[in-house]
């Protein structure tokens, strides 16, 4: 069979999706809690996961969105200038809405809450990496999730590819067992048991020119290429078999028994 | 002893001919006398039955099979897994044989 190229298509179901959310709420929770001192209502998760990111986050590769590398996979928060925006606004208590300068203290803290928010979805250490989410994690079937939270007045995209939702999944003991009390397999052949097949039994081939073949007429006789002391040849689906056929009658049909083949003892 | 006259041999350059496009008029149609000489293999059953592949895997030797035919009726005639053929069972010699009772038009 011709080698083809072919990936893993992986289906994550309302269960998983709703785990994830889950998960990425308690996570986002706990950072809020440890960066923010508070869980609140100003500060209220809404984390809506999406099975898959095409349709959830537009595709792009913003120089403004970053990528983590965790030791399971990859994350990419998206949008993430609204949300250093928001985390100014929410350290100062709402008052300074103006973005810190680069390089200053207060940028400093508020990346660091970014890298801290990164490490608390990702549940182990993280590292930013340039470049965005591999292809792989956009294609249809990667298993793949976007993670829609509301953090404050940001709206942040989450998109972890398929390796880490895997590993999270795990985590959450979901989706990546085999069944439990699995169905013992049958032979493949075990199947085709009541699968019809046709036997049929020749007399014999006469190979004639077709000027000869277009002069039969009724009434002419044509000689086979078997002999009468021998058995008949015998096809199975239309493939020729060993087995030979010997003619005779049973209740009035032809019939035949089929035995070896000659010289076959 | 005569010589041959001299000979001028030149080389010879095929025209590419790939441009163009076919006519719609059939040359050769159906003209079977094109090809009387061409040998054909006419095939004759006895006789067909259908049994599940779970019966052919548990079939003994000697098994018995019935066929679809009586003793008596005609064998069927193919030519390249087309029935062209119906005749009556004979021995001719030590050799089977058919005797046509109903026979396709050939053309």
């Amino acid at each position: 069979m011709a080698a083809l190229e072919a990936r893993p298509f992986r289906l994550l179901g309302a269960t998983a999706c709703a785990a994830l959310a889950a998960r990425a709420a308690r996570a986002t929770t706990a950072w809020q809690t440890a960066w923010l001192g508070s869980s609140s209502a100003d500060a209220a998760v809404e984390a809506g996961p999406q099975c898959e990111p095409l349709a959830a986050i537009p595709r792009r590769a913003s120089s403004d969105d970053v990528v983590f590398d965790t030791a399971r996979g990859r994350l990419a928060l998206v949008q993430v200038p609204s949300l250093r925006a928001s985390l100014v606004g929410m350290l100062s208590g709402g008052r300074n809405d103006r973005m810190p300068a680069d390089g200053t203290a207060a940028a400093g803290v508020v990346d660091d809450a970014i890298d801290a928010l990164a490490g608390a979805l990702a549940g182990d250490a993280v590292t930013r990496v340039p470049s965005f989410l591999s292809d792989e994690a956009w294609r249809k079937g990667s298993g793949a999730v976007a993670i829609e939270c509301r953090l404050g007045a940001a709206t942040l995209g989450v998109l972890a590819d398929g390796p880490l939702v895997r590993a999270w999944l795990g985590e959450l003991g979901i989706g990546l067992h085999r069944p439990r009390n699995p169905q013992p397999l049958a032979a493949p052949q075990s199947g085709l048991g009541r699968e019809p097949v046709e036997i049929r039994v020749w007399l014999g081939e006469a190979s004639l020119e077709l000027g000869a073949l277009r002069s039969l007429a009724v009434g002419d006789v044509i000689l086979l290429d078997s002999r009468i002391d021998q058995p008949l040849d015998v096809t199975v689906g239309g493939r020729a078999v060993a087995p030979r056929a010997y003619l005779g009658t049973s209740g009035g049909a032809r019939a035949v028994r089929l035995g070896p083949p000659p010289g076959h003892h | 002893m005569q010589s041959n006259p001299p000979v001028t041999a030149k080389s010879v350059a095929l025209q590419d001919i790939s441009e163009g496009t076919e006519g719609t008029r059939t040359l050769f149609p159906g003209n079977l006398d094109l090809i009387q000489g061409l040998k054909v293999n006419l095939s004759v059953s006895i006789g067909r039955t259908e049994i599940t592949v779970g019966e052919l895997f548990s079939m003994k030797e000697d098994a018995l099979l019935t066929l679809d035919k009586l003793a008596d009726e005609p064998v069927d005639i193919w030519l390249d897994q087309r029935l062209v053929g119906r005749g009556e069972l004979v021995v001719v010699g030590d050799h089977f044989g058919v005797r046509i009772t109903e026979f396709g038009k050939t053309g």
